[in-house]
């Protein structure tokens, strides 16, 4: 059996409105939360290696305690144990900190074959935090992985996006991958799942928890960088695309010139 | 300036088609960017006595906003958020021309996480709130909230002679008028504001997505569903079905979706689609899906393959879902079109109410069957209301088309004694507004006509076929020296 641990990360759902002009900050006070599209992906990639070989899969998350709602959604999926990272301590981590917190938590629960990540964050978007756990857990890391061609408990055959090549891999396991989200749509929670998500137990993670206990390493103190400033991009206005063809395009493109 | 009513032109030429597909034609047009332009236009009109149609988006699919002659009052430009005011329940007044999607964004950026909304949500939400009111037009929750009646409590509306109204609930006769007006299609007059009522969003909501091989497995469910349903302490919200050939033509479109290109494919073998959303507190929800559970697997329909989201934002990836169903069967209808501009949207949105569930798709199917048409079927399945989609390929079978619709509608007055339908009759069904409305209602309506627009100017052809039987032709054309 291959020990699969999933990194995933719960996101306010932005949507247009949601940023203050101004100040720049996100107004999160009453935004919905989501699961950071992208790690769906990893969790795809992982419940893809569970219906090929013999895998057990546990998700790990950093979050305050609301984001116990992203475990009990990871469970409808058929995960097997879901684990949150909580603790006031953990709070304001950037991706130093972040990844550090995630490989405690890792280290403490198990000796994972393989570790996935997700692109990015739809929140942080800097992709550093696979990399950065990659190198705490001392473990080869593979960004853009698009496919895994071949997997057994010794070792994976990928295929990664190095953005004019695609390169082909035989990796050894442990290693870290983090998965392009375009190769690992992710499926739909199923209803069974769902159901009983509601039975299984929410593993929650404290500082007390973790072999380091060391306060300093963690949240905001443990932090090697602090952003100044975060701003909006130049509003484009959205257009919606029409598809015409023949006579009727040429017409419809001939109006729109003259309205103009 | 705005008030002013333009000579048609051919850049104006895509107000002439809605999403009916059905053309019409007109001599001028104006866009009023408040009431008194409204108002203002009417009077300029009627004393030349031109005929007036009016647009909300356009997104109407039984030709309501379709001219036939005189002048299109497109009210596109009216498309302000007016007031809230905290009633009993919140309300927001608007203009005309909002649309559904912008009634939301603004409805969120006032209540800023206190989760309002307005109920009635037809799909569409770029359809205007003059159009949903016009056409008392309802989403897949309509079954759980009710009418859009009961979410508007006041109305502004300018009728036929350019006089402002200014419609209310301070009686039980105003009420009346109120609920008459709404659903009219325009008949009595150009609503130009609304007071809309708004509700708290459910607590929690999970949106479950069954899929069935057999006609007769998903019959069994929706019959076991029906009789537990009192018992299931009133979660069901919505209840949707779509057929194996509404989802293919989703299928060979999704790529270009947007919102929904990224959801799974539905495997072959499934040929049934049921929706069941679920709302309120999480504990009356999960006791809900136990029985559903239960109930699926005793009616043959995997609950491990059965989808199941929650959340707001979750539950609108579903609702795009269904929306794209309508939105893929209209785009077949244009790219038929294409090659003969004769061929337009046909859709039976009858309610069988009471009639079994698979006694419904076959009422549809076994004269389509016959005809050799093909067709695909979707809607809600609390009230019956399914909308059988005609997917012609050439003229033939849109004339074949055609005289099947009018053996579904007689077919369903012979056994209803009147026929309810969903989307309005406007142009394309005003020949079967005998059996939608009784001689009393129609008479009612003549009344009222007669009363409000007494020249016959508002809305000409929708409902009623005489008001284009009956055209002078010279009226047509007055517009034309405006
Ligand atoms: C893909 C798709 C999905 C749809 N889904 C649904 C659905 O789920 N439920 C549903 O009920 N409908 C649905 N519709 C139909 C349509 O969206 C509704 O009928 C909608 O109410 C039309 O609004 P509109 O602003 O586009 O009106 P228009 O099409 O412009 O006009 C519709 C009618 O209302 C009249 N009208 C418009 N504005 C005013 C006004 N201010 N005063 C007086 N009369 C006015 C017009 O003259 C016309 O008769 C759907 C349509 C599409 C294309």
């Amino acid at each position: 059996m291959i020990k699969i641990a999933v990194c995933m990360k719960q996101v306010p759902a932005y949507s247009e409105g949601d940023m203050d002009e101004k100040t720049g900050l996100i107004k999160r006070n009453g935004l919905e939360t989501i699961i950071n599209p992208y790690d769906l992906a990893a969790l795809e990639a992982a419940l893809q290696l569970k219906e090929r070989l013999d895998a057990r899969i546990d998700v790990f998350s950093m979050g305050p305690k609301r984001a116990e709602s992203l475990i009990r959604d990871v469970y409808a999926y058929g995960v097997d144990a879901g684990y949150l990272l909580t603790n006031s301590k953990f709070g304001g981590a950037d991706v130093l900190a972040t990844s550090y917190t995630l490989m405690q938590g890792i280290q403490v629960i198990d000796d994972y074959d393989l570790v996935i990540c997700g692109k990015q964050t739809t929140d942080g978007d800097t992709s550093q935090v696979g990399p950065a756990l990659a190198k705490w857990l001392a473990l080869p890391s593979y960004q853009g992985v698009m496919r895994i061609l071949e997997v057994s408990d010794k070792q994976m055959k990928i295929s990664q996006d190095l953005g004019k090549f695609i390169q082909f891999l035989e990796v050894p396991l442990p290693c870290l991958i983090s998965v392009n989200r375009e190769e690992f749509l992710p499926r739909m929670p199923s209803f069974a799942g769902r159901l009983q998500s509601k039975n299984k137990e929410i593993h929650y993670l404290a500082l007390s928890d973790l072999a380091d206990k060391d306060e300093n390493h963690y949240g905001m103190k443990g932090s090697a960088t602090k952003v100044k400033r975060i701003f909006p991009p130049a509003q484009t206005q959205a257009v919606k695309a029409q598809f015409l063809e023949g006579r009727d395009g040429a017409q419809a493109i001939l109006s729109f010139i003259r309205k103009e | 300036m705005s008030k002013e009513i333009y000579p048609m032109e051919e850049k104006y030429q895509e107000y002439l088609i809605d999403e009916s597909k059905n053309l019409g034609e007109a001599t001028s047009i104006s866009f009023p960017e408040n009431e008194d332009e409204v108002q203002e236009i009417v009077k300029t009109l009627l004393r030349e006595r031109v005929p007036i149609t009016v647009q909300g988006s356009m997104t109407g699919i039984v030709g309501g906003s379709i001219p036939c002659g005189g002048h299109i009052m497109n009210l596109q430009k009216m498309k302000r958020i007016l007031s809230f005011a905290n009633q009993e329940q919140p309300q927001v007044t608007v203009e005309a021309g909002v649309s559904l999607e912008e009634l939301e964004q603004g409805i969120d950026r006032h209540y800023r996480g206190e989760r309002y909304f307005w109920p009635p949500t037809p799909s569409e939400g770029t359809a205007s709130i003059g159009g949903i009111l016009a056409t008392a037009a309802r989403g897949m929750n309509v079954s759980y909230y009710g009418d859009t009646k009961k979410y508007v409590s006041e109305i502004q509306m300018v009728d036929g002679m350019g006089k402002l109204h200014v419609i209310g609930r301070s009686s039980a006769e105003e009420s009346d008028l109120l609920d008459t007006i709404i659903g009219s299609e325009g008949l009595l007059g150009i609503i130009t504001k609304a007071t809309l009522v708004l509700r708290k969003r459910l607590e929690e909501s999970w949106g479950i997505t069954f899929f069935f091989k057999e006609l007769d497995q998903i019959d069994a469910f929706v019959k076991g569903l029906e009789e537990i349903e009192e018992t299931l302490s009133k979660c069901i919200v919505a209840t949707e079905y779509a057929d194996r050939r509404a989802l293919d033509l989703v299928e060979s479109k999704k790529a270009f979706m947007n919102k929904i290109k990224e959801l799974p494919d539905i495997e072959k073998a499934f040929n049934h689609l049921l929706y069941l959303e679920l709302g309120g507190t999480e504990e009356r929800i999960t006791q809900t899906a136990e029985v559903l559970m239960n109930l699926a697997l005793e009616c043959g329909s995997d609950p491990d393959k059965a989808w199941a989201v929650m959340g707001e934002m979750e539950i609108q990836k579903m609702h795009a879902f269904h929306h794209c169903v309508a939105e893929c069967i209209n785009l077949y209808t244009e790219e038929v079109r294409r090659g003969d501009n004769r061929i337009t949207k046909l859709e039976a949105d009858i309610a069988l109410p009471e009639l079994p569930f698979k006694e419904c798709i076959e009422f549809y199917r076994e004269e389509a069957q016959r005809q050799i048409l093909d067709i695909a079927i979707f809607g809600h399945v609390k009230g019956r209301y399914l909308h059988a989609n005609i997917l012609p390929k050439n003229y033939t079978e849109y004339e074949s088309g055609e005289k099947l619709i009018d053996f579904w509608n007689r077919e369903a007055y012979e056994k209803y004694g009147q026929v309810a339908i969903e989307h309005g009759i406007g142009k394309v069904k005003n020949r079967l507004t005998k059996y939608i409305y009784t001689e009393k209602q129609r008479a009612q309506m003549v009344t009222q006509k007669q009363e409000y627009d007494p020249q016959q100017l508002l809305n000409r052809g929708n409902v009623f076929s005489e008001d284009t039987d009956d055209k002078d032709s010279s009226m047509y054309e007055a517009g034309a020296s405006l």
